[in-house]
């Protein structure tokens, strides 16, 4: 029998010993050579009842011109893809805005202005309180060039309500909508279980980024569920053309995407996943990116000083708010009962100096959960409190609240920075008038699970998206019972909402909404911090670019000019 | 005259530092007892046994994975609108099946554990073990580049300090040697990154997509290590450069390199390789922060982003298989020892 070297050596001990050094070493070798909380909050803009039509402005599909064709690559980098998936069927988070508001379109989507914009309907009609009909664009194409049809519009809403797994819009579209009919070529009506006064906003689907997202049923016919998961074919302004999970998505310009002014000027869009912020600067100052998102103030002070790099800004993108959660208890015996201890709480803070000297961006806000940019918004009626600390030592007196204790809680947010120091300054403004607080810092996760469980008592920052629907911020923040509500046991505001969801009509609902926050803001019902504003640095190579008003996530590419 | 061993007579074991060394029959020339247990068959025994304790522990893992994801906070908060109304909230709890008593949802997870089947991830609509597996080949290819350079750099450092003890060398991996413990890798990355990519342009800061970007993460992840295995060598070598055998090999005349590193070197391994052992460890958990700084898209930078979602079946399928994969990996470097030396086994 033949000596076998490797057989005789194999399990010698010396052997392995000697060995498992370059074992580790081939090992490396061998590797190198082988190597929420948010939704978009659109608003759309409510059909009036009784039949009143509302109409795009956007340009007819039939009236294409030339334009120049696109050129040229962008590299962004995001600190977030949520799942990344790039089926229009499966998209969830706000994180992922970059990805389903740019490929993906619905009947209606987020317009510039923040309010929802007809895209493939030209017109939504309120039959009644329970019925809307959407007439269709004529003339749109996909981004291979095949028509549009009615075949699409139904294959993706049964896609869209029986997806595996089920994005949480298509579980309320599905669970909210009896029957849809389709009378004709280009008409679509939409019957709901029940009376949706805001139908748009309640749903969100119809009217928003993600709801009902049209693709093409032919190419998915053609190439199979996972070719398409990855590389959809919908009508949007980009095409996703490759998505490396945990890597990169690659878009393309939709060169026949129905308006001209839509079509993107930039031939290619690398969006590349970097999580870490000094990463991401890092890569602006190398050009590796020419877009990076979520800078906060203090790191947007040192980029402001390169030569290369501008710091571009959405305003008023979220608000933080504190809230009184002892209020949680109707027969609470705590001092927060006293308007003049929430009065008091609110002049003690001076915003502007929070505003500039630790986030050193954003404004001050009224005490009022409302933006400028929302529907039932009212300048002289919601301002920004001065600081005055002597009225605010006053009223403690007053209310007899000096020397008090309360517990601060607090997390931290990836819409809102820096709370926790916020807090940390808000403590120091009200031991100035005599209440003492203990600022708690949770994980947000366990944080906002506590509050929904009204478990905490004391004081609450909680910070919130932009929403350009008032309705819809008095509905979900303000109403009895809803998660992040502290208003469960003001009557005034609940008698309000009630009368909301009866209403139909769009400019009495915008009052009743200036009513209902109005109270909230009367009362002292919120501690305001300031607005903040989202930041993006943007390299040399990008000319110019206009992002969606009130949005924090990256978007609209489609507007990029380069330099 | 039978070899010397430690702990004879004849109720105990024995231990014979060289089993092979000696026959049976000569063995029972001297006397005392052959305990077959203690010298054939414990390899066996030991086998079983840290098996069952590997099973053990992987059981204990499981529970605290399952406790420890389910404290930060309720999963549905995150995946549903915020103006959802209860109904809806409901309905997504019980579609996720958080609605069911968590002894329930703990056995649900320890029959997907047996089966294979660790559910379907929340935020990827996709079953987690498929999402782990898409990962888990990056983070493996970036440990073993790590683990490469901190071995090869540890030794390379400590073998150059032992052998110049006191001179310029010396001072200098000492100072890399305390460096490499006292400054945390992030901070080591954050530091390349300034340095190679910003102020040089040598290297690209961040990504997967070639040799280079292997280079930053790889080194980051190896500092403390390679530190660790430095001292580690220093401390090893001079040890054995102390010993009679080296002084003769030197008086024989043998070249330098060959007495430091086939004399000196070679002895010294074993303490040095024990230390690497038990670093393996560090090469996959110190991926979650290196991968979230240098955007590498394996499990480290996909751990975060699980937990940051409450993505529960994804959170525990990755530390569970993880954890299991190091304590396999453990007991494969018991059992190893065991080979190399019997006493191990027999203790």
């Amino acid at each position: 029998m033949t000596d076998n070297y490797w057989t005789r050596r194999r399990f010698g001990r010396r052997a392995v010993l000697r060995t498992s050094g370059l074992g580790v070493a081939g090992l490396g070798a061998a590797a190198l050579v082988g190597c929420g909380d948010d939704d978009d909050k659109s608003s759309a803009t409510a059909a009036p009842g009784g039949g009143t039509t509302t109409s795009g402005t956007t340009p007819s599909a039939t009236k294409v011109t030339t334009a120049a064709k696109p050129a040229g690559q962008i590299n962004v980098a995001v600190s977030t893809l949520m799942e990344q998936s790039t089926s229009p069927f499966f998209q969830t988070g706000g994180g992922s805005f970059v990805l389903y508001s740019q490929a993906f379109e619905g009947f209606y989507n987020t317009g510039m202005d923040g309010k929802s914009e007809p895209r493939l309907a030209e017109s939504m009609e309120m039959i009644d309180g329970q019925n809307i009909r959407f007439k269709l664009r004529k003339g749109v194409k996909f981004s291979d060039g095949s028509p549009l049809t009615i075949e699409d519009i139904k294959w993706s809403y049964d896609s869209y309500v029986n997806n595996d797994p089920l994005a949480g819009q298509a579980a309320r579209l599905k669970k909210g909508v009896a029957k849809i009919d389709y009378p004709d070529e280009s008409t679509v009506v939409v019957s709901f279980t029940q009376p949706v006064p805001f139908a748009m906003e309640e749903f969100g689907v119809l009217g928003a980024s993600r709801g009902w997202p049209i693709a093409s049923k032919a190419y998915f016919d053609k190439v199979g569920a996972d070719t398409f998961k990855s590389s959809p074919v919908a009508t949007a302004p980009w095409h996703i053309t490759k998505n490396v999970v945990g890597q990169y998505v690659e878009m393309e310009a939709n060169e026949n995407y129905w308006n001209p002014a839509g079509v993107p000027r930039v031939k290619t869009v690398r969006i590349n996943l970097v999580p870490e912020q000094t990463t991401r600067i890092a890569q602006i100052k190398t050009g590796e990116a020419d877009i990076i998102e979520g800078i906060i103030g203090p790191a947007a002070d040192t980029l402001k000083n390169e030569s290369n790099i501008k710091i571009v800004d959405t305003k008023n993108t979220a608000q933080l708010t504190v809230r009184f959660q002892d209020l949680w208890d109707a027969n609470t015996k705590s001092v927060q009962a006293d308007p003049r201890f929430r009065e008091a709480l609110i002049l003690a803070v001076n915003q502007d100096q929070v505003a500039k000297s630790l986030l050193k961006l954003g404004s001050p806000s009224p005490q009022v959960l409302i933006f400028p940019n929302s529907s039932g918004y009212d300048a002289n009626i919601f301002k920004a409190p001065k600081q005055d600390v002597a009225r605010a030592k006053a009223l403690m007196k007053e209310a007899g609240a000096e020397g008090q204790s309360m517990r601060l809680g607090a997390y931290t947010s990836s819409s809102y920075p820096l709370i926790p120091e916020i807090m940390q300054a808000y403590s120091g403004f009200w031991k100035d008038i005599g209440l003492n607080t203990q600022i708690a810092v949770q994980e947000s996760g366990s944080y906002f699970t506590d509050f929904q469980k009204h478990t905490p008592r004391g004081l609450g920052a909680i910070s919130f998206p932009n929403f350009s629907s008032g309705a819809i911020l008095l509905v979900t923040y303000f109403k009895a019972g809803a998660p992040y509500s502290t208003m469960d046991n003001i009557p005034e505001i609940q008698a309000v909402i009630s009368e909301l969801e009866k209403e139909f009509d769009s400019k009495k609902q915008d009052e009743l909404v200036t009513k209902g926050m109005k109270i909230a803001y009367d009362k002292f019902l919120y501690i305001p911090a300031p607005y903040v504003d989202s930041l993006w640095a943007v390299g040399k190579k990008v000319k110019d670019w206009t992002r969606i008003a009130g949005i924090p996530y990256t978007n609209s590419f489609n507007t990029l000019t380069l330099a | 005259m039978a070899p010397p061993a430690l702990g004879v007579d004849r109720t105990h074991r024995i231990l014979v530092p060289a089993f092979g060394a000696i026959s049976r029959e000569s063995w029972h020339a001297t006397g005392l007892r052959w305990d077959v247990r203690g010298c054939k068959a414990p390899m066996t025994t030991y086998i079983m046994s840290r098996l069952g304790q590997a099973a053990i522990t992987i059981l204990g893992i499981s529970l605290v994975v399952f406790a420890l994801a389910r404290l930060s906070g309720d999963a549905s908060a995150l995946l549903i609108p915020p103006d959802a109304t209860a109904d809806q909230k409901a309905d997504t709890r019980t579609r996720l099946g958080l609605d069911k008593p968590l002894p329930v949802q703990y056995g649900i997870f320890l029959k997907g554990i047996a089966t294979g089947d660790f559910g379907k991830s929340f935020r990827f609509g996709e079953p987690s073990l498929k999402v782990f597996w898409q990962r888990f080949p990056n983070t493996l290819q970036l440990a073993a580049v790590a683990a490469f350079i901190a071995l090869s750099g540890g030794i390379l450092i400590g073998v150059l300090s032992a052998v110049k003890a006191g001179g310029l060398a010396d001072r200098i991996s000492s100072l890399i040697a305390l460096l490499g413990q006292a400054v945390p890798s992030f901070l080591i990355g954050i530091l390349m990154i300034v340095f190679f990519s910003v102020e040089l342009g040598w290297l690209p800061t961040s990504g997967k997509a070639g040799p280079k970007t292997y280079i930053m993460p790889g080194i980051a992840l190896a500092w403390y290590s390679m530190a660790a295995l430095t001292r580690m060598t220093k401390s090893s070598m001079l040890d054995v450069m102390d010993t009679d055998y080296i002084r003769l090999a030197r008086l024989k005349g043998l070249p330098e390199r060959t007495v430091i590193w086939k004399h000196a070197f070679r002895n010294a391994l074993v303490p040095i390789l024990t230390l690497f052992s038990l670093q393996l460890i560090f090469f996959i958990s110190g991926s979650v922060i290196i991968e979230n700084i240098f955007a590498w898209p394996g499990i480290g930078q996909l751990t975060v982003q699980a937990i940051f979602s409450r993505d529960y079946p994804l959170v525990q399928t990755i530390v569970f298989v993880t954890s299991s994969i190091l304590v396999l990996l453990n007991v494969a470097v018991d059992l190893l020892y065991a080979f190399i030396d019997p006493r191990i086994r027999l203790s």
